[in-house]
């Protein structure tokens, strides 16, 4: 079979050893080819936030407030303009 | 397939216009190589997939921010990995979460599965010592032999220059020789 690549008697470093080493590391870390399906699950998940970035959303407090003003002011509208039709149309009908 | 019109310059600016089609283009170049620099930080398959969508969740919304001050787009997107890791290793170490050593050897195209089993305990065995490495010295060993990166590249994505990053990777290769001497693993020649 093969020989044994190091030893623990010979500490000096050796361009051999290293060579032989880096040969090692050549072959083992190669490069993977991920499925098609896992690039397509990537893909998909592309278009929309993850949990992680919908979190780190939340933290910045300007965007929070504003959306928070925001979702408030858009029910006080449709508040009031429910309020004017139930005015206008229904209340002499109760 | 080869994309023969890519001009990354253009591509980039369209992407940071908010052309969604041209960062898809950048995705499609760079997904593999991302993927394959976490999966070796991570070792494992599930959260490599995760991070590697988070990695570029955070470059579509960050890519505004990029510009090419010498340091190309592959080595800003490497960042954006190496710092997504360092983060997913530093929340795991809170957790207290035994640090997985059983890294899965899989396969490349090509390669006969009768030889990946003979091999398989020799690469796992080195396999393991790397994951036992500090984190740069982890990714710089990934760079160069995964990714086929020069010392000059690596050290662009390491934020270091092109001697350190000679150095390290001698300190690296001279430590990783004597962990193997310490454990007296016998990594056989073909």
């Amino acid at each position: 079979m093969g020989r044994q690549l190091f030893n623990r008697n010979q500490p000096e470093p050796d361009q051999h050893q290293l060579n032989s080493l880096e040969q090692h590391l050549a072959g083992t870390l190669r490069p993977l080819h991920p499925s098609r399906d896992l690039l397509l699950r990537l893909r998909e998940r592309m278009k929309w936030p993850d949990r992680a970035q919908i979190a780190e959303r939340l933290l910045d407090w300007k965007r929070l407030f504003l959306v928070f003003g925001g979702v408030m002011s858009v029910m006080l509208v449709l508040l009031t303009v429910a309020r004017a039709l139930f005015h206008l149309t229904g209340r002499r009908n109760f | 397939m080869p994309d023969l019109e890519f001009k990354e310059d253009e591509v980039l600016a369209q992407a940071s216009n908010g052309d969604r089609e041209a960062f898809g283009r950048l995705y499609e170049r760079y997904i593999e190589r991302i993927f394959n620099y976490v999966y070796y930080r991570t070792g494992n398959m599930h959260d490599a997939e995760d991070l590697t969508a988070r990695v570029f969740q955070r470059a579509m919304n960050h890519i505004k921010n990029y510009t090419d001050r010498g340091v190309p787009f592959s080595a800003w997107l490497y960042r954006i990995a190496h710092n997504l890791v360092a983060n997913w290793h530093r929340d795991r170490s809170r957790k207290q979460e035994i640090p997985i050593d059983d890294v899965p050897v899989l396969p490349s195209k090509g390669d006969h599965p009768e030889k990946n089993l003979v091999r398989s305990q020799e690469q796992d065995q080195l396999l393991r010592m790397i994951r036992r490495l500090p984190g740069d010295r982890q990714s710089l060993l990934i760079l160069k032999f995964v990714e086929n990166l020069s010392n000059a590249e690596i050290g662009q994505i390491m934020g270091r220059s092109e001697g350190a990053v000679k150095s390290l990777y001698h300190r690296t290769l001279l430590a990783l020789r004597d962990q193997i001497g310490e454990l007296n693993i016998n990594l056989e020649s073909e």
